[in-house]
Parts: structure tokens; sequence; C-alpha cells
């Protein structure tokens, strides 16, 4: 990457301002980890401590633990600062561990699996 | 005499004269062409950085204005644009999701860095474009610069 010229300071997006905080990073498969910035690069790429994955199905939702990580930059969608005095998550969502979660997303899965198999059987009518 | 001697000299010179130039000319026009290769190589380096300048620096214009930014999974952020970088990297302050209950672990996000190769749009107010500045600049950029 090219060093910014002085008046590009400004408008350079760089992950500097979000360094130590506790962020929420969004991932390309749909996986949303949170823990803290140590680390970046041009590419995204990013060294998050204390790491752990929040699983969400539903109103139930689950912090899976996984330490220290690195992500390659490609699969990041987004980085976001939590804002601490805001709440994480609505109020009516609540935490199970990680094995009820793990049904939950079995149960959701095979939910979709269903409604895709109906909605092909129902494809022939011509609805529309 | 003496001036007949020099240009029977000179013209004894001239054959060697020649073939040094020869192949100073072939070396030349070795030179030149990998002179030339370099040239071309930075004239498409120019275009290509020419290419990816267009929308950083329209997009820099924007900045302080609101936008929603609507990503390849479908989730969509309206905020506004703090600052955007040459991947076209693209940081939103006072962030709020547009279908909120759909995504609840955004809740508590405000300000957040999107990656430039997530981005499918970005929305802007209509009447916070120049239409006909970017019209300009996109012709100048097509026509070569």
């Amino acid at each position: 990457m090219s060093w910014a010229a002085p008046d590009d300071i400004f408008f350079s997006t760089s992950l500097a301002a979000y360094l130590d905080k506790k962020l929420l990073v969004l991932l390309r498969d749909g996986r949303k980890l949170m823990g803290l910035l140590r680390s970046f690069d041009q590419f995204a790429n990013a060294v998050i401590e204390e790491a752990y994955e929040r699983v969400i199905v539903g109103d139930l939702y689950c912090d899976i633990p996984l330490g220290l990580y690195i992500i390659r930059g490609e699969n990041v969608v987004l980085i976001g600062e939590l804002d601490i005095e805001k709440e994480e998550l609505p109020a009516q969502m609540v935490q199970v561990s990680e094995a009820e979660i793990k049904r939950a997303q079995k149960a959701e899965k095979e939910e979709m699996l269903l409604k895709g198999l109906m909605r092909k059987r129902m494809e022939f009518l011509d609805l529309d | 005499l003496g001036y007949k001697l020099l240009s029977r000299e000179v013209f004894s010179l001239q054959p060697s004269l020649l073939n040094l130039r020869a192949e100073e000319g072939r070396n030349q026009s070795a030179e030149t062409e990998r002179e030339r290769e370099r040239e071309r190589e930075r004239e498409r380096e120019r275009e290509r950085e020419r290419e990816t300048m267009l929308f950083f620096s329209y997009f820099k214009d924007l900045v302080g204005q609101e936008v929603t930014v609507e990503l390849k999974n479908d989730l969509a952020i309206r905020g506004t644009l703090h600052s955007v970088d040459q991947y076209l990297n693209i940081k939103l302050e006072n962030t709020r999701v547009v279908d909120q209950d759909k995504y609840p672990h955004m809740l508590s996000v405000r300000n957040c860095f999107i990656r430039g190769s997530v981005v499918r749009y970005v929305q802007l107010p209509p009447d916070g474009v120049d239409v006909d500045l970017l019209h300009d600049a996109a012709r100048r950029e097509a026509r070569g610069g």
C-alpha cells in the first residue's frame, strides 16, 4: 500500500482507531466474532485477542470462547466498534449453553431445508 | 596533399565508424526497446491508478454525507461517511442497521469499518451528488486522462 500523502491522512481509512477496542467482526460465512483488536494490516488481516463467537438462533445466543485469533482479511465483511454504553443485544434475548445453541442451530438448519424443499415442490404451481 | 591523405584516412575510418554506429544503433534500439517497454508499463500503472482514483476522489468529496451501504450479504447500514481509502474500504459513523430486528448483534455498533470488497451498493442522497461533475470526470477518464 502506498504511503498516505499529507492530505490523504484525513481520508485514509485505518483501523488504528480501533486498536485495543472490543469489536464485532462479521465474516463472509456469517459468523460473528468478538474480541479485542490487537493488530491489523493493509489487507484488513486482524489479530483478535480474547475472541469469542457469538452464535445467535432466534432469541437464543451463546458466546463460545476461541482465544487468540488471526483473521485473514479477505473473509472480513465488517468490523464494528461496540458502544459500551449501549446494550449489545436486545433485551428479549436469552443466553444459553453451547450444547443448547448447537441443538437450536441444527433445528434451524433442518427447518430451512424443509422450507426449501416445500418451496421446490410448490414451484410447479404458477402462483404469481 | 595533406588534405588528400586526410580524406583517405577518413574514408578508411568510416567503415569501422559505421560498424560502431551500427552496434551502437543496435544497442540503442535495444535500450530504447527496453525503455519503451518500461514506459508502457508505467503508462499502464498510471492508467490503473487513474482508474481507481476516480471513485476514490469521488468518495473523498462525499465525506460527511449520510449514505446507506448495502453489502453483498444483504446487510444494509446507514451512517455518515467518515472516510474512504484506495481500496474503497468505507468507515461509517453513527450507524444504524436498516432492518435492525434481523441483525440483533449489530444493536450496539455505532461506528464501523466496511471492507471495500464486500460492498454491493452505496446509496447516496440525490442532492448530495454533482452529477455533471462526475459525468465530466468520467468522460475525461474514458478519453485517457
